[in-house]
């Protein structure tokens, strides 16, 4: 009786130890695992949004509010953007997977933008065509590795760093994520050149919950790092996830 | 640029219709922009000349419909002090099948990138010292979607008005543009009167060619091959451009700014119709034109070098440096800018310009502009 008992008491403290370390492997994500929750978190399929950027620089400011319209199928994302302040009123930027196409109003013409603007700031702002295009593209270009947890302004997040792929050529050579681990939305990102300096630093100033359970920033800073007392604010004034695009509105053919 | 009248049976019939179009009941969904903008400026040629002259532009910014749409741009100038007041664009748009129709003044445009565009329809300029101007055509415009970005276009323009335009001054235009991933070609077909030209040359101008814009690497490039020919002259000429732009970093770490440089070459091989082409641009007061008023084509140009280079020197602000010159008479003309944001949407723009013209006579100058968008 007392071998049965001693059988009991082991067979017990088995189930405890090994389901205890199994809701531990089921709780611990990895840096892909952390980072596939963002892309599903901020994955718009078909989305319009109004929006402001806010341009500063040694005291100065300027104002761009624009309206888009985004699709993805989860490989392609593109995007319309349509500028609605006065003066730049009725240019359009047409993002087709990885090509730039600009509208100008007046002459009422389409141009394809250069490879090499790709790379400089959006109307002069600090994020660039490339920051626009490559955001979609993350799981594509980089790998990921959760480097540990921390705190930003009392909430708890990932760490994540993300190294380009051998086989990717993207605009930053590594970055650094930090991902509130409850909502998964990304708080603060750096991103860093080839010979490791920083280039520029992203921080989310504000984040709503859009629909229920699914959290997005509506607010961020971006910063050139390049270029001291340069700084961006994009700030997201309304947001329709559920928005039916007219088909072809994200076209060349519409822009024409 | 004197404003074109826009004053015939047509036009009342258009407007007409784009207040009825408009309705009462739309009238609060209308918004209203333009722009205003004033131009001071000293010049010298021979003697010292001063300028100045004001603009405004306002558009009235329609509600969409499925199927029909206009647009009106109504322009005001002051030149030296003499009021003028115009229609810049006022047309009708009319969705079709798989494309639309566009009826009245508008702006055509067939660019691919250049500078100088020796096969667009209107004879723009895009992008020298930081401007651009889209000639304005009276017209008819079809434009059909071929799917995938491609599409045709045919145009029929009408240099003297709607009224009573006598056949040979009709001007007719057809566009074939294939964009695709990295690249956007064109196949392009004009055949037009002459607008401005020595008083006693009246012909027709046809020109056809081709134009591509692709990348190399990390430059823009582009081109052009195509054929001029004066018809009742029968003088002709084969135009080839070939062009690249270009962007970069410069400065120290912290304080950088980009570069942005854009140079093209554009050659008239036969040595026949660079001059009409110039004029054609409307550049022919620029340069002026030596000889007596017999001489059918008073200038010896069929090179042309033209370049833009230019730097942001934070968000707001650029200056730069526009140069054409030409490589017969060495003709050259240098545009200094400076432009900068300076808030509550307003844009001073400050430019040079130092001209050496064929007989070796050196003229310059320098404008101020002050522009409010609204």
């Amino acid at each position: 009786m007392i071998k049965r008992r001693i059988f009991e008491i082991l067979i017990f403290f088995m189930v405890l130890v090994f389901g205890f370390s199994a809701g531990l492997f089921a709780g611990e994500l990895t840096g892909e695992e952390i980072m596939n929750k963002v892309d599903q978190n901020q994955f718009i399929a078909s989305g319009r949004m109004e929006a402001e950027m806010i341009i500063k620089d040694r005291g100065r400011e300027s104002t761009k509010e624009m309206v888009m319209f985004v699709e993805s199928d989860g490989q392609v994302t593109n995007g319309l953007v349509e500028f609605t302040n006065p003066r730049d009123r009725g240019t359009k930027y047409l993002l087709l997977d990885d090509e730039l196409w600009m509208y100008f109003p007046d002459a009422e013409d389409l141009i394809r933008i250069s490879g090499h603007m790709l790379r400089e700031g959006m109307m002069g702002s600090d994020f660039s065509y490339q920051d626009a295009l490559e955001s979609e593209q993350l799981s594509e270009l980089y790998e990921f590795a959760k480097e540990g947890q921390e705190e930003i302004e009392g909430r708890a997040v990932y760490v994540i760093k993300a190294t380009a792929r051998e086989d990717q050529e993207p605009a930053y050579q590594n970055r650094r994520f930090w991902v509130d681990s409850e909502r998964f939305v990304i708080l603060r990102e750096e991103m860093y050149a080839r010979d490791g300096r920083l280039l520029k630093e992203m921080v989310t100033e504000k984040v709503e919950e859009i629909t229920e359970g699914r959290w997005m920033p509506t607010e961020m800073v971006m910063e050139d790092k390049l270029r001291e007392g340069s700084q961006t604010i994009y700030r997201i004034k309304e947001i329709d996830l559920d928005y039916e695009i007219p088909e072809g509105k994200i076209s060349l053919d519409y822009l024409q | 640029m004197k404003l074109k009248p826009f004053r015939n049976l047509l036009s009342c019939t258009l407007i007409i219709f784009f207040l009825l179009l408009v309705g009462v009941e739309n009238a609060q969904a209308i918004e209203v922009g333009g722009k205003f903008e004033l131009q001071s400026g000293l010049f010298y040629q021979e003697e010292f000349r001063a300028n100045f002259s004001g603009l405004g532009e306002l558009e009235f910014f329609l509600p969409e419909t499925r199927n029909l749409n206009a647009r009106l741009v109504l322009r005001a100038k002051l030149d030296d002090f003499s009021p003028e007041v115009g229609i810049k664009y006022f047309y009708l748009r009319r969705q079709v099948a798989n494309g639309h129709i566009t009826l009245g003044r508008q702006p055509i445009s067939w660019s691919y990138g250049a500078i100088l565009n020796p096969l667009d329809f209107g004879f723009g300029v895009d992008g020298l010292a930081g401007e651009s101007t889209s000639p304005e055509v009276d017209g008819i415009r079809y434009f059909h979607s071929l799917g995938n970005g491609a599409s045709l276009q045919l145009v029929t323009g009408f240099s003297e008005g709607l009224a009573g335009q006598a056949l040979d001054r009709v001007g007719y235009g057809a566009r074939l543009r294939v964009p695709r991933a990295g690249h956007d070609f064109s196949i392009n077909l004009i055949d037009q009167p002459l607008e401005f030209g020595p008083v006693q040359l009246e012909d027709n101008l046809l020109r056809v060619g081709m134009a591509y814009s692709g990348d190399a690497g990390p430059l823009g490039v582009y081109g052009t091959i195509g054929y001029y020919r004066l018809r009742s002259l029968e003088l002709d000429d084969i135009v080839g451009q070939v062009g690249i732009d270009y962007s970069w970093q410069v400065g120290p770490e912290y304080e950088q700014q980009t570069v942005y440089f854009q140079g093209e070459f554009l050659r008239f091989f036969k040595k026949e119709l660079g001059p009409i082409f110039f004029m054609q641009m409307g550049a022919g007061n620029t340069f002026g034109s030596s000889g007596s008023p017999n001489q059918v084509i008073p200038l010896e140009l069929y090179d042309l070098i033209v370049g833009n280079l230019s730097m942001e020197i934070d968000p707001f602000t650029r200056i730069g440096s526009a140069f054409i010159t030409e490589t017969g008479e060495w003709f050259f003309a240098l545009i200094p800018y400076y432009q900068t944001d300076l808030g509550g949407a307003v844009e001073l723009r400050v430019e040079g310009s130092f001209l050496r013209d064929p007989e070796g006579e050196v003229r310059g100058g320098g404008n101020v502009v002050l522009s409010y968008y609204f």
